[in-house]
């Protein structure tokens, strides 16, 4: 043993000594027996790591430091006359102690990875951060190139990844868990896609994952967003004329596939929005049939015209919805990335998209008094938030 | 008892394993890391960062006999570890390859005020468009 290493454990004896002798003054006879436990197994694990493997010396002793830290909290808190935050302090410092001696023992197996039940929230969370550097990869390893809307997509993955972290950690495993199932959805979309653009051999787990796991709305997504794949492929080898007039089926499936993910994200049933889908995808399918036998337009399915028309305006409502709940959604993972104080602002902005979302949907009732309300709330609060931002105080507008 | 506790026990190994476990884990993570040679995405740095912090969390949960909310967290803690590890490995994988221009996962941090200021400026814009087409009966 080193000079200094003896001269730190001599000053580390010390403090020991020094915590006894203020702690037998000070404390209360209903703590001096887990006091006494913290004291002794502190100096128990110190002795023991004088002799640890050199490997995993320093995570045992960051918890060791760690556990003395709360024990030294736990005699100011006594000092002061807290004694259940002193107790507090000791059962931390107990909990330091624990977990430094799963380091300590030689015979103790860690887990290398973390081991979810297959199917769990987490496990889809394990899962879409796996895809997310998985697509990473594929896309270096093939020199692909994102185009600007790919990479938006790419980068909104990952911020439904955060979110369903947070989610997690506050409780709301359901929408966690929805999260997730989504942020693998758009990536299994988004890597089928960018394959049939450049011609690149993209797999992704995601897809076979969502198959095993996903629920049955998840499962009609991937039936429409695999069939819109096989159009969008047959589309690249069609003549000039019929790609101009299939383009717009395949741009309204597009969007349609999107909003089934979208409307899975909000709890909303996806069966007619898929079925919408399906059938833009069997529009496009038979243009792009007609186009090379030579025929004219395709006859469109009785009713198919309809039950468009009839969904055209949802989705757009939705769609629009939709994209501002993203922005927002954006903003506040921004805030709480870079702002510790900014919580207020992100509560605001929590309401700000309820609100601008309840006033699209009362617009769509025909209920305008209902739908300005809301709307002006919306105005109201974001003004706030706005102020908050810039000034870090705010009024409500009296002129809004 | 209620559900979480439940959860807890139906657990085949102690919290204070799981956490001991995220922190080799971390270890490991951070010598990899140093050793590397280049800056890697800060997704990385972030998700030590968060992953410690969690893991902190978790055993104050644990100090507070909240046991399956300390669960809950190490769960947290380790998928942000492992969402660093991951990152970390296709990166040094595309630095063998000889391509140092990663595909970036987050927006640049440097702008964010500046963004989030035209943003909200931008989504009021947008509330007020929709209040006159309220106003003009328009859907």
């Amino acid at each position: 043993m080193s000079p200094s290493h003896k001269s730190n454990k001599s000053n580390g004896d010390d403090l020991f000594s020094t915590m006894k002798k203020v702690v037998a003054i000070l404390l209360p006879s209903n703590l001096t027996k887990i006091t006494d436990t913290v004291s002794s197994q502190l100096g128990d694990a110190r002795q023991k790591l004088l002799s640890a493997d050199s490997s995993i010396k320093s995570v045992a002793r960051f918890c060791i430091d760690d556990a003395e830290d709360a024990y030294q909290e736990a005699i100011y808190a006594l000092k002061d006359g807290y004694s259940e935050e002193a107790m507090r302090c000791c059962k931390k410092a107990i909990s330091y102690l624990k977990v430094a001696n799963f380091h300590l023992k030689t015979n103790q197996e860690l887990l290398t990875e973390p081991a979810f039940k297959a199917g769990s929230c987490e496990d889809a969370i394990q899962k879409l951060a796996r895809s997310i550097a998985q697509f990473k990869s594929v896309i270096e390893y093939t020199n692909c190139e994102l185009d600007r809307d790919e990479h938006e997509r790419y980068m909104e993955v990952v911020r439904i990844f955060y979110r369903s972290l947070d989610d997690l950690a506050g409780g709301k495993e359901e929408i966690a868990s929805k999260n997730s199932l989504a942020g693998l959805t758009w990536l299994y979309i988004l890597s089928r896609f960018v394959e049939v653009r450049s011609g690149a051999s993209m797999t992704v787990a995601a897809g076979v994952y969502l198959r095993e796991h996903g629920p049955l709305d998840i499962q009609r997504i991937l039936d429409l967003a695999d069939s819109l794949v096989e159009a969008r492929r047959l589309h690249l080898d069609s003549s000039a004329p019929t790609k101009a007039r299939t383009e717009q089926y395949l741009v309204a499936a597009t969007r349609t596939l999107n909003q089934c993910v979208s409307d899975f994200l909000e709890g909303s049933p996806v069966e007619k929005m898929v079925r919408a889908g399906k059938m833009e995808v069997r529009m496009a399918n038979r243009l792009i049939e007609s186009g090379f036998s030579g025929d004219g337009e395709p006859q469109a399915v009785p009713g198919e015209s309809e039950s468009e028309s009839g969904s055209d305006v949802e989705r757009r409502i939705s769609e629009r919805q939709y994209e501002f709940s993203q922005r927002i959604a954006h903003l506040q993972q921004l805030i709480k990335d870079n702002d510790p104080d900014g919580l207020r602002i992100v509560r605001r902005l929590h309401q700000v998209s309820s609100y601008y979302g309840r006033a699209l949907r009362l617009q769509e009732e025909g209920n305008s008094s209902e739908a300005e309300r809301y709307a002006r709330s919306a105005h109201l609060d974001i003004d706030f938030a706005r102020q908050l931002f810039t000034r870090g105080d705010a009024i409500f507008s009296d002129t809004i | 008892m209620g559900k979480t506790d439940r959860r807890s026990e139906s657990q085949p190994h102690s919290v204070e394993l799981e956490l001991a476990s995220i922190q080799r884990y971390i270890a490991l993570l951070k010598v990899d890391l140093d050793a590397a040679g280049f800056n890697p995405n800060k997704v990385v740095i972030e998700g030590i960062a968060k992953s410690q912090a969690v893991l902190d969390k978790a055993i104050d949960l644990l100090a507070e006999t909240k046991n399956g909310k300390a669960w809950r967290y190490s769960k947290v803690a380790w998928i942000h570890a492992l969402f660093a590890r991951v990152i970390l490995d296709a990166e040094m994988t595309e630095q063998y390859l000889g391509d140092q221009n990663f595909l970036e996962l987050k927006d640049p941090d440097e702008d964010w005020e500046a963004f989030v200021e035209t943003e909200l400026a931008c989504l009021e814009e947008e509330i007020i468009k929709l209040r006159e087409e309220i106003r003009g009966g328009a859907i």
